[in-house]
């Protein structure tokens, strides 16, 4: 069964949050999947990764569904597991039911009528597996488990990303749809060569959309890749947009809202703010991970939060004397704008430049030159640091 | 209360209109407001911070008495300059608006040769013809920064719609311009003698908006939308409209889907700009959100006569719309319409294989604008006439490829002249065509013929292998793929032995399946796979 989480029986008629994730790695058809073998793989072969990120995800969900907007309602899982990711990750096993068209379609029918029922409740979509594109590269085609079996066309045992995304759209049948939901798509989007030679290649219809009324949703889709890229991860471990996203879900995409009577601050992840730190993360992956990974952002992108944080995200901070000869007579402060002494480091800052953590907010950071010294004078600002990493370097020069 | 006013450091951004930010101390949002709009504030400390396009911040703290104005004066945050730190984008006030800045110096010696050409809408015959002589640009120049290794070209869009980029072995790209107001084009190369193609919209607040958008920004996207100069009034103005800045505004508006604000913004670009593509589409997909789809598809059904949209987004919008009409039963639409809708569809779809869809306006491949392909430029550019840009304005040379009294020559293929002919039979050094759609293909082949000495050329179907030809190219031997879009292998080999009978040019066939006795001692399919050594084999027996 599908669905791992049901706690509909709570809602009693308020809106809730519906998740549909889906992570394939292992297919039957294609070479090293065991099954009988896909008339022709498309240069296509098992993968390691998307499964367990399609877990990761889910547990992020688990694990913060206090920080949601509305309750969480329900999450269906489709997992496709490879073995290495089976043995490298135990919980896997049994955890949903394997991501074939199918089950993917009857998993979709009931997510869509859980999310049919209110129009303030939130929708969440996340596939992590092969995609490819057919000749017109705004596609984004999704490959279930049981790609390749040779019934129906090519493209029989995959699903288009569009006939999902137009299929949630409210309409006459469904006129409490959602409003706010997310998609992400972690897959690919290149065109196999040989997809050229042919005229029309039909996908599996997951919805039938209808002609909708007024659509008004807060819906993004995150693309991991744009039209003709791929997408990559890191073998037998998570997708980089995986770790990226949740990356920023952790709290980096964080943005500080309005105050409360007593001024404090609450922290949230809108749909903007995880917009502008998945590029800088997924950019800073793809350093890392020497890929050329590009993410976009199609569907409908209004503003609207995805969850609050129960505190001000961690910040990675860099701290450095310039010049590095005033290291021996430099002491540093830092201090929270209530002028309480956090942190002393007394000359000479070791190691430099010095890296720690803090909580979001405003500091004040002082460099002292101690002793005195007539080439160097004493330095002083009140940053704000926000994630997801300050930097900053006292100059001390006179 | 005070008046809290905002300047920078670098005077340069004062008249930029940035978008700011204005916090308490504890982070709590005070304000978004531009640079160029000063706030009501009441006493206390503030951060104020200017986000640019490329990610940089630039920030101030300020005190605010009671009753005293003040101004904040921004600067650059201090960074670490560490490695391990999360960078933002290289930074000059030169591309605050672009990322296309680069930390090397200018000191490139051995540039890819490049060239520009223009082309000019035909409304008659609904096609881009060349514009043959240099008149479409302004002036030529260096980029402002000595740091940077640019060109700029200011375009003159009245006669030039679409400037195409060509690079010796490299996918020819052509670019849609904004019309009718002047653009200009920035062209920066890298070390690694590649060079990248900016367009910068004379609108500089349109422009800061499309980089925000673009970039995911988009608290700053909307703070930038409440400036005047980019208001309904200020861009619909009887003096001083703007078709392109609305149009900018409005694609913004429905990526952030603010209906209010959509429904004038629509109406008024509709109503005033019905002949700018993107303000069609951009009508019609509002209509389409509000559920008024009989509507939606009439105005898409106005598409056909008039010119591709100039920014992707366009084309986006109007083939997923179009698609999901076509789609629907025909009980909701009438067939005719569908059937138009239809039409309509396959000729924006024909283009749409061809988009790098990374560039915020339209850009697509292929030699013949009217006509996308993913053919590559010569290794001669200078076949092809247009602007040599390579080493800027100091080596400015005439337009090469067409005839001064022939302006606007309509668009064919390209037509070597007098000088041009002289070059191909002096350069006769191509001894090998490749010709196949799969590029991996033509790529590999290529590569390992170069390898043991031949000239090879390269060509990505039947069409582009025959333009080519047509060219004043003399291969010895076309290695041709059988199965190819546009013209096949054998539709190929029969132009070649019609069009080029004297040449005696051999074409081996690949055919991975069954293959016919052509009774052509100049011509045989080879069964795939097949080895280098086969090939090389064939070669040698043929030539």
């Amino acid at each position: 069964m599908s669905l791992v989480i049901d706690k509909r029986a709570d809602l009693q008629g308020q809106p809730g949050f519906h998740a549909l994730i889906a992570g394939v790695s292992w297919y039957h058809h294609l070479p090293g999947g065991g099954g009988i073998a896909a008339p022709d793989s498309f240069g296509m072969q098992q993968l390691s990764a998307p499964a367990l990120s399609a877990y990761m995800v889910y547990r992020w969900l688990l694990d913060h569904q206090h920080n949601l907007p509305v309750p969480l309602a329900t999450c269906r899982l489709l997992l496709s597991p490879s073995p290495q990711e089976l043995s490298g990750e135990p919980s896997l096993n049994g955890l949903g039911v394997p991501c074939t068209l199918e089950n993917f379609r009857k998993a979709a029918a009931d997510w869509r009528v859980d999310a049919g029922t209110h129009k303030d409740s939130m929708t969440c979509f996340y596939f992590g597996g092969h995609g490819v594109q057919r000749t017109t590269p705004n596609d984004s085609i999704l490959l279930m488990e049981d790609f390749g079996d040779g019934v129906g066309g090519i493209l029989d045992k995959a699903v288009d990303t569009h006939n999902i995304f137009y299929g949630m759209a409210n309409s006459v049948k469904r006129p409490e749809m959602a409003e706010t939901q997310l998609y992400f798509v972690d897959a690919c989007r290149f065109l196999p060569p040989k997809f050229q030679h042919f005229v029309f290649m039909p996908t599996s219809n997951v919805f039938d959309p209808e002609v909708g009324r007024r659509d008004s949703r807060r819906a993004p889709i995150f693309y991991a890749a744009v039209p003709g890229s791929k997408a990559y991860a890191i073998k037998g471990q998570q997708t980089l947009f995986s770790k990226a996203l949740l990356q920023c879900l952790s709290g980096t995409a964080g943005l500080p809202g309005d105050e409360d009577d007593q001024g404090l601050v609450q922290w949230y992840i809108s749909i903007h703010s995880l917009i502008r730190s998945l590029r800088d993360y997924l950019a800073e992956y793809n350093h890392i991970y020497k890929a050329d990974q590009e993410f976009t952002v199609g569907g409908f992108a209004s503003d609207a939060r995805i969850c609050s944080l129960d505190r001000p995200p961690e910040v990675e901070v860099e701290l450095a004397i310039d010049p590095v000869a005033a290291l021996h007579c430099t002491k540093v402060e830092i201090r929270d704008y209530y002028d309480n002494l956090l942190r002393e480091l007394q000359p000479p800052v070791d190691p430099h430049p010095y890296r720690y953590t803090l909580p979001a907010g405003t500091y004040r950071i002082r460099a002292i030159i101690d002793p005195p010294n007539p080439i160097y004078k004493d330095y002083s600002r009140l940053p704000q640091v926000m994630p997801p990493r300050f930097g900053w370097k006292a100059r001390v020069t006179l | 209360m005070s008046k809290l006013f905002f300047d920078f450091e670098d005077k340069y951004f004062s008249q930029a209109g940035i978008p700011l930010e204005i916090r308490k101390l504890n982070l709590a949002l005070v304000a978004r407001t531009l640079a160029s709009e000063p706030i009501d504030i009441t006493p206390g400390t503030y951060h104020v911070t200017a986000m640019l396009p490329t990610g940089q911040k630039l920030s101030a703290q300020v005190e605010v008495i009671q009753g005293v104005d003040v101004t904040a004066i921004l600067g650059y945050e201090e960074d670490t300059g560490s490695p391990d730190m999360l960078k933002t984008e290289a930074f000059s006030p030169h591309d605050i608006f672009h990322s296309h800045a680069h930390p090397e110096p200018k000191s490139t010696p051995n540039r890819m040769a490049t060239r520009l050409r223009a082309f000019r809408y035909n409304e008659l015959s609904n096609n881009y013809e060349l514009v043959a002589n240099q008149q479409w640009f302004e002036q030529m120049d260096h980029g402002p920064s000595s740091d940077f290794d640019t060109v700029q070209i200011r375009v003159l869009t009245d006669k030039a719609h679409l400037v195409q980029f060509l690079q010796p072995n490299a996918r020819v790209t052509n670019i849609l311009l904004p019309t009718p107001q002047t653009c200009q084009l920035i062209v920066t190369w890298f070390p690694n003698r590649q060079c990248s193609l900016i367009v910068q919209f004379q609108n500089m607040w349109a422009d800061m908006l499309l980089q925000y958008s673009i970039r995911g920004l988009f608290d700053q996207a909307t703070t930038m939308i409440t400036s005047r100069l980019l208001s309904i009034e200020s861009l619909f103005s009887q003096e001083g409209s703007d078709p392109i800045a609305a149009t900018i505004v409005a694609y913004f508006l429905l990526r952030s889907g603010d209906f209010d604000q959509l429904r004038m913004w629509t109406e008024n670009l509709f109503t005033q700009f019905q002949w700018l593509s993107d303000s069609v589409i951009i009508r019609s997909e509002y209509l389409a959100r509000v559920g008024e789809h009989d509507e939606a598809l009439d105005t898409l059904l106005r598409i056909e006569s008039d010119r591709l949209p100039i920014f992707s987004d366009g084309l986006l919008y109007a083939v997923d719309r179009l698609r999901l009409y076509v789609n629907t039963s025909d009980s909701y639409f009438n067939n005719e319409r569908i059937v138009k809708a239809q039409a309509i569809l396959n000729h924006l779809e024909q283009h749409i294989s061809f988009v790098d869809f990374s560039n915020p306006l339209l850009t697509f491949t292929g030699i013949n604008p009217n006509q996308p392909s993913n053919e590559t430029a010569r290794e001669e550019l200078s076949r092809y006439g247009g602007v040599d840009i390579t080493y800027g304005l100091q080596t400015l040379i005439p337009d090469a490829g067409f005839d001064e009294e022939r302006p606007d020559s309509t668009f064919s293929q390209p037509l070597p002249s007098s000088r041009d002919t002289k070059a191909v039979n002096e350069t006769q050094s191509v001894q090998v065509l490749v010709v196949d759609d799969e590029i991996a293909m033509v790529d590999l082949l290529a590569d390992m013929l170069s390898d043991v000495g031949y000239e090879v050329a390269r060509a990505h179907d039947g069409r582009s292998a025959l333009a080519l030809l047509r060219a004043g190219l003399r291969p010895r031997i076309v290695i041709t793929d059988l199965m190819m879009p546009n013209l096949d292998g054998v539709g190929l080999y029969r132009a070649i032995r019609t069009e080029f009978a004297e040449d005696h040019i051999v074409v081996l066939i690949m055919s991975a399946g069954k293959t016919v006795n052509l009774g052509d001692p100049e011509a045989s399919f080879m069964t795939k796979p097949f080895s280098i050594i086969d090939l090389l084999d064939a070669i040698e027996r043929f030539a």
